[in-house]
């Protein structure tokens, strides 16, 4: 491998977004290639600086409440059964935009009535039969054939965000079954991301159950309430320390263990909080 | 409905606190119950997401009274629309797609008005409010850095930005997220994190 | 006069005694601890081991190292390749009195295959590849290996009766049939058969199998897949993006995972603990009907909670969401403990011969 073809693919290598062999390229002209292998280095350096970013975010009770104060009076629009069918069907296989269900029985209906108008006026030797709705629903497009879809949707760049997005959705889910994880993890997932993956969801865990204990926390005692206090004081001093260790050494896994451990436990702490 | 499938059970000799074979909700069920306007279902699907997206929209507007809007915006569209979610293991990156549009749309009205008020994202992060430990870990002048930096950059840079290293997005979900061709995908990501480093160089080389 | 003569006689040993034990002291530090030979052999090696002696193996190519036990009391060590009969370096050291060799597989000079003391500094190529060249070696069984650290080559270790480590980068490790182990590799995969004693296993990707094991297994991986069966001993293994399979072991468990799932099929023992755990991932045990009995805490934050046996519960939380359900089947006598945070949590109940049996 060149240095400019791994220059190319640099990015994507470190992101996990590469297939095993073009990983296993990358890494042995890394080996051998000192310039790219500093690139490499700057570029975990980094992610260790993203690593360290926590927007202020907070989730405060009031937000549920507006959302619910909103939606109090929407309700989903409930399934209407063979519509809601039928629409799908004609998404799916004749690429139509989305439209509410009654109004893509409607557009069916005049395109049938056009069908028959245009059927009786105008003669032809041989002279086909009406078109019914029954028949036309037997003609279908194969269906959820990704090739077909990959040229419906060449051909409908120009559609509304959401034909596209559904279109997208199932091409998605093609193109993954194809891939063959041999390892059950998420494909493109490096190390370095699991783990962070995996201490952003203890945070969300963690603040979302703080935020229920903050709220509960008027029915403990003062002693209680002191006593898990310290355990919890204590706690973020491990999460603290063991973080420290894991950003020095970001793929050692028993580092990783003990910072995860570490989070366990208060997330096991608050739970039990929120459980009295 | 939820405590009503909650306590699918037999109960022993008719006490009240004995059970046997208990079912309880399970996730994908959260989503089919939210689908015939189970609110308190619903509830629990923004419990787990509503600081995910959060997070994101935090990132893309840099002000937290504003992220705040949007997000609820974004839940309440999600629970409108939830009858066009075909596959329920989608729903994060269903999701986060109708959080990016509406962010995208509150930047356009914001264009419309007048530009967007980078000083407020800045004012924002000095008041940054006190959260986990790992808030304080961060350290607030690393924050307040990347928030300008990223506020800085060109918006579809920033999403896809955002998505990746702060949401750890695939480059397939970030197509799916955005409606970007992949090609865009890896050459916004590319130019953003050549602005970020550019913008954030004191902190890359004290490393 | 007597008496202080005695007196100063048995000072004067004490003093003379004190003198050459420093002065032994003194002679042992300024000798030379280690003396090392290297000798290049094209063919096979053979040398008359013996207790105390300690073995080392390297290779200077990517190839294979495979190290066996055998009843004899020689060492033999060759090198092979696609090509025939390359070359084994020997090292060897004595280091006060304890003497080691090491062994390295090098490629031959096949132009000169008598001048075995010619190095060859530029790899033979096969198929654009450098050529690899495999390294066996027979040891006694009760033979010492030092520890092995090797960057892409495989290593394969049988019948040994002694500890063994090995630090690999993206090495395949197996270790079959040995005493003791401490593995350690970033990419490369780890099998371990049969181990006596300690079993302490760490990967960054690689995945982890081990079977047979009496004593405690440790494994610790990130996105590798761990899984354990047939282990007479506990098992405590943790991992952050894959899955753990646990099946058929005797002794307790920890099995702790963040992103993913974890599952152990298996008879519990009485007074036996069961804990499995997992952030978001599903846990799952699965348990033989004919189970003589347990206490079980099953708990999910967000996921839901089911148990095919029937427990004589007393539910601890019903609300949508903190769900915990915590009883007793039968005896009562192991303790189970399935926990998830987002995940669902089943125990689950099978024939008993729907578990697989270990050999």
């Amino acid at each position: 491998m060149k240095c400019d073809q791994c220059r190319s693919t640099l990015e994507a290598y470190y992101d996990g977004e590469l297939e095993d062999e073009a990983n296993l390229k990358m890494a042995l002209h890394f080996e051998d290639c000192a310039a790219c292998a500093l690139l490499l280095q700057e570029l975990k350096g980094e992610g260790e600086v993203y690593l360290g970013y926590e927007p202020p975010v907070e989730i405060k009770p009031e937000l549920w409440a507006m959302v619910q104060s909103r939606i109090v009076e929407k309700r989903p629009a409930l399934s209407t059964g063979g519509l809601d069918r039928l629409q799908t069907w004609l998404r799916t296989n004749l690429a139509m935009p989305r439209v509410s269900g009654w109004a893509t029985a409607a557009l069916i209906l005049v395109a049938i009535g056009l069908t028959v108008t245009f059927m009786k006026y105008v003669r032809f030797e041989d002279e086909p039969p009406v078109v019914s709705f029954a028949q036309l629903s037997k003609h279908s497009l194969p269906a959820q054939k990704p090739n077909v879809l990959e040229k419906i949707t060449e051909g409908d760049n120009s559609k509304g965000e959401k034909l596209k997005s559904g279109l997208k959705v199932h091409q998605t889910s093609v193109s993954n079954r194809s891939k063959t994880a041999s390892r059950a993890v998420k494909p493109g997932h490096t190390p370095d991301q699991l783990v962070r993956e995996a201490e952003q969801k203890y945070l969300a865990a963690i603040a979302m159950l703080t935020r229920t204990v903050e709220r509960k926390q008027t029915r403990l005692d003062a002693p209680t309430v002191s006593r898990l206090e310290q355990t919890l004081a204590s706690i973020d001093r491990s999460i603290a320390d063991t973080r420290k260790v894991v950003q020095k050494h970001p793929s050692d896994p028993v580092a990783v263990q003990y910072m995860l451990n570490a989070y366990s436990r208060k997330v096991d702490v608050l739970r039990e909080m929120v459980g009295r | 409905m939820i405590d009503r499938l909650a306590l699918n059970s037999d109960r022993i000799n008719g006490r009240e606190d004995l059970h046997t074979g208990v079912v309880l909700n399970s996730a994908p069920e959260l989503i089919a119950q939210a689908r015939t306007g189970d609110h308190e279902a619903f509830r629990l699907l923004f419990e787990r997401y509503a600081r995910p997206v959060m997070v994101f929209t935090y990132n893309l507007v840099g002000r937290h009274d504003v992220a705040e809007e949007l997000t609820q915006e974004t839940f309440v569209r999600a629970y409108s629309n939830l009858k066009e979610l075909r596959d329920e293991t989608k729903f994060s990156t269903w999701l986060f797609g109708i959080g990016r549009n509406v962010v995208r749309e509150w930047i356009r009205s914001r264009v419309r008005s007048g530009g967007i008020d980078l000083a407020g994202a800045v004012a924002d992060q000095e008041q940054s409010l006190e959260l986990s430990p790992a808030d304080q870990l961060a350290g607030k002048e690393l924050n307040r850095a990347i928030i300008v930096a990223l506020q800085s950059l060109d918006e579809d840079r920033r999403v896809v930005f955002a998505l990746k290293i702060f949401n750890g997005s695939s480059y397939q979900e970030i197509v799916e997220i955005t409606g970007f061709t992949l090609a865009k995908v890896k050459t916004e990501l590319h130019r953003a994190r050549a602005d970020m480093r550019h913008r954030l160089r004191g902190y890359l080389e004290n490393r | 006069m007597g008496k202080r003569l005695l007196t100063h006689n048995i000072i004067l040993a004490r003093l003379l005694g004190c003198a050459l034990s420093l002065l032994g002291a003194f002679l042992a530090l300024s000798v030379p601890l280690e003396a090392q030979t290297r000798e290049r052999h094209f063919g096979q090696v053979n040398i008359n081991a013996g207790r105390g002696m300690r073995i080392g193996v390297d290779n200077r190519t990517t190839g294979r190292i495979t190290v066996s036990g055998w009843d004899r009391d020689t060492v033999e060590a060759r090198a092979v390749s696609t090509r025939g009969t390359e070359v084994v370096v020997v090292d060897h050291y004595n280091n006060g009195g304890v003497i080691s060799f090491d062994f390295i597989g090098d490629y031959a000079d096949l132009d000169n295959p008598g001048a075995s003391n010619v190095r060859v500094d530029t790899p033979p190529e096969v198929d654009g590849k450098p050529l690899k060249v495999h390294l066996e070696v027979r040891v006694p069984r009760y033979i010492q290996l030092k520890d092995i650290e090797v960057w892409r080559s495989e290593v394969e270790i049988n019948d040994m009766d002694t500890g063994v480590a090995v630090s690999g980068d993206r090495s395949k490790i197996t270790l079959r049939r040995v005493n003791a182990v401490k593995v350690h590799t970033t990419s490369g995969d780890v099998e371990i058969d049969g181990v006596n004693e300690l079993a302490s296993v760490v990967t960054t990707t690689g995945a982890i199998r081990a079977t047979g094991s009496r004593k405690l297994i440790v494994a610790v991986s990130i996105t590798g897949p761990i899984e354990v069966k047939c282990s007479a001993g506990r098992v405590d293994v943790s991992n952050t993006g894959a899955p753990i399979v646990l099946e058929n072991i005797d002794g307790d468990v920890d099995a702790i995972a963040t992103n993913s799932n974890v599952r152990l099929s298996s008879g519990v023992r009485e007074g036996g603990r069961y804990y499995l755990k997992s952030m978001s991932g599903r846990v799952e045990m699965v348990l033989p009907a004919n189970t003589r009995g347990f206490d079980a805490v099953l708990s999910s934050y967000q996921g839901s909670v089911e148990s095919d046996f029937k427990l004589a519960t007393k539910l601890t939380a019903d609300g949508a969401q903190n769900r915990r359900v915590a009883g007793r089947f039968g005896n009562g006598k192991a303790q189970i403990l399935l926990d998830s945070f987002e995940g669902a949590v089943r125990l689950a109940r099978v024939e008993a011969q729907s578990i697989p049996t270990c050999k």
